[in-house]
């Protein structure tokens, strides 16, 4: 059983607040589900997740297991087995996927790494998900369509079998088909790897495949509202505007209209 | 693979077919250049190795009409001058792969296209540990006529690296394509300076440049590490994507795999 969690964590990039006293505590084999209108610190706080320096932490901690992982550098945070799914991967050229997935997973092995049965496991998780083995071969998401990048962050998921995985929008730039394929295998993970999952989503679409056992409503960089799927049917046919409150700012309070509760 | 192997003052020629036509002229007594020229006469390949000791060579390169050149070059040793003429004449073609793994060398090529739609793709890569001056010359003498330069350069240690790329279009010579992308990876707090220059007289031209001098892309090094790659891991990475992409030298490849190694084991 792992456990992450964020405690009154508090965020800054210059002198904007992105994230204000955000708390939310996630554990192996839950799905937690955060949705939010734009500019709200949803992408910000998968980022803050993984180490990313452009962000300042002014306050709070985030913990795995227990321990703060504050003081980890990126790489550290993810060989400890958290794994973000980005919403926009970038392509990086001249550097094969083959090389970057070898590198990754050797790093993450040590001397326990042996290429061949990662060749085989690469190619078998291709298949999964209905990644033509080419790819291999091309550089990291260079000249990748949106939804084969979407693919190929859960190909390294796959390759790197996280303890707790943070998908940010994993289904942007994803056709039908290409949906399910993503929503099913990552389903298939969780069940295989008993992880816990955090999905980033605007949309209830992503989340017939991947069912979430919690849904948090994100403002201004906290959780306004917590509740089951039934809150993903209410945004989608209502929207965010009622868990807005015009006057609330980062520095001051949320007040939420809890309209659910009075419906 | 025609080879040629310029060890300090020697030029030695191996496996030379008859499609190239070469001419070594002796050390120059009061210049100290030794003066190399080629002759393409038919497509062919060719690769040519410097083992310099701050020797000078004038190295000239006449590609007849309608010969296609593949052509690499691999320089090592310390201090070294190179001039480089290229002379491409009617519907030639050159394809240029250079390696530089050579402590301090200055190096002057200029390119005349002297034939309608001759194309001169230039891919050069570098590990600069002393001061490096290039100085990249490319007349577009005829319409038609195509330059691609594309100069990659990691910088550390005592590198400083200057790159100077002027293309020329005179007015009257129509739809030209002319392209140079300048970058320098620099590791080092040296000075390190990237000049491109466009001189473009004729409007029916297609010109495009680009010039970096700096580490690499923030966001691509969080890419990696986010994936458990380390700094170091994430750094080697990336020089190898750097200085690998788009050669088609397998010899310069080869290379340039044992040398990113030697430096970033």
């Amino acid at each position: 059983m792992h456990t992450l969690k964020m405690e009154k964590l508090s965020v800054m990039v210059g002198t904007k607040v992105i994230l204000d006293d955000f708390n939310l505590e996630i554990k192996s084999g839950e799905v937690h589900a955060l949705m939010g209108p734009n500019g709200t610190g949803k992408s910000t706080l998968s980022k803050v997740i993984m180490g990313d320096e452009t962000y300042k932490i002014v306050s709070g901690d985030i913990t795995f297991d227990g321990k703060s992982i504050l003081n980890m550098t990126t790489d550290e945070r993810s060989r400890l087995g958290i794994f973000l799914a980005m919403q926009s991967p970038i392509a990086i050229e001249g550097v094969s996927n083959a090389d970057f997935l070898r590198t990754a997973c050797a790093t993450r092995d040590g001397d326990a790494f042996k290429l061949f049965p990662f060749i085989k496991e690469l190619e078998a998780n291709a298949e999964k998900l209905k990644i033509d083995t080419s790819f291999i071969h091309r550089g990291v998401n260079v000249g990748f369509s949106g939804g084969e990048r979407k693919k190929n962050e859960v190909l390294q998921m796959y390759m790197l079998k996280p303890k707790m995985v943070l998908l940010d929008e994993i289904d942007s730039g994803l056709d039908v088909d290409s949906l399910k394929i993503v929503g099913t295998n990552i389903m298939d993970y969780k069940k295989q790897a008993k992880c816990g999952l955090l999905v980033i989503t605007h949309y209830e679409r992503l989340l017939d495949y991947i069912r979430p056992d919690f849904v948090h409503i994100m403002v201004n960089g906290h959780i306004v509202k917590s509740g089951d799927q039934s809150l993903v049917k209410y945004i989608e046919d209502n929207g965010y505007d009622a868990f807005i409150d015009k006057k609330d700012d980062l520095t001051s309070t949320c007040i939420v209209r809890d309209i659910l509760d009075n419906e | 693979m025609n080879k040629i192997v310029i060890d300090e003052s020697n030029v030695e020629l191996k496996k030379i077919t008859k499609k190239l036509d070469i001419q070594v002229n002796k050390t120059d007594t009061i210049t100290g250049i030794i003066n190399i020229q080629i002759n393409v006469l038919g497509s062919t390949n060719l690769e040519i190795v410097y083992h310099m000791n701050a020797n000078k060579y004038l190295l000239t390169i006449n590609v007849m009409p309608g010969v296609k050149l593949t052509l690499s070059t691999l320089k090592e040793g310390s201090k070294g001058k190179i001039q480089s003429v290229f002379n491409l004449f009617e519907e030639s073609e050159v394809t240029y792969d250079v390696f530089n793994s050579i402590k301090g060398i200055k190096e002057m090529l200029l390119v005349n296209l002297n034939g309608p739609k001759a194309s001169f793709n230039y891919n050069f890569k570098g590990i600069a540990t002393d001061k490096e001056t290039y100085d990249i010359v490319i007349n577009h003498n005829y319409k038609d006529t195509v330059s691609n330069i594309r100069n990659n350069t990691v910088n550390i240690d005592n590198g400083k690296v200057t790159f100077q790329v002027s293309a020329y279009v005179p007015n009257g010579i129509k739809n030209c394509l002319v392209n140079q992308a300048n970058r320098i990876i620099n590791f080092t707090n040296n000075k390190c300076e990237i000049r491109p220059n466009l001189y473009v007289d004729e409007f029916d031209t297609t010109a495009n440049h680009s010039a970096l001098i700096g580490g690499f892309d923030s966001n691509e090094m969080f890419y990696l590490k986010s994936r458990g790659i380390t700094e170091d891991e994430a750094n080697k990475l990336l020089i190898s994507g750097f200085l690998l992409s788009d050669l088609n030298s397998q010899s310069i490849i080869r290379k340039i795999k044992k040398t990113i190694k030697e430096y970033w084991r």
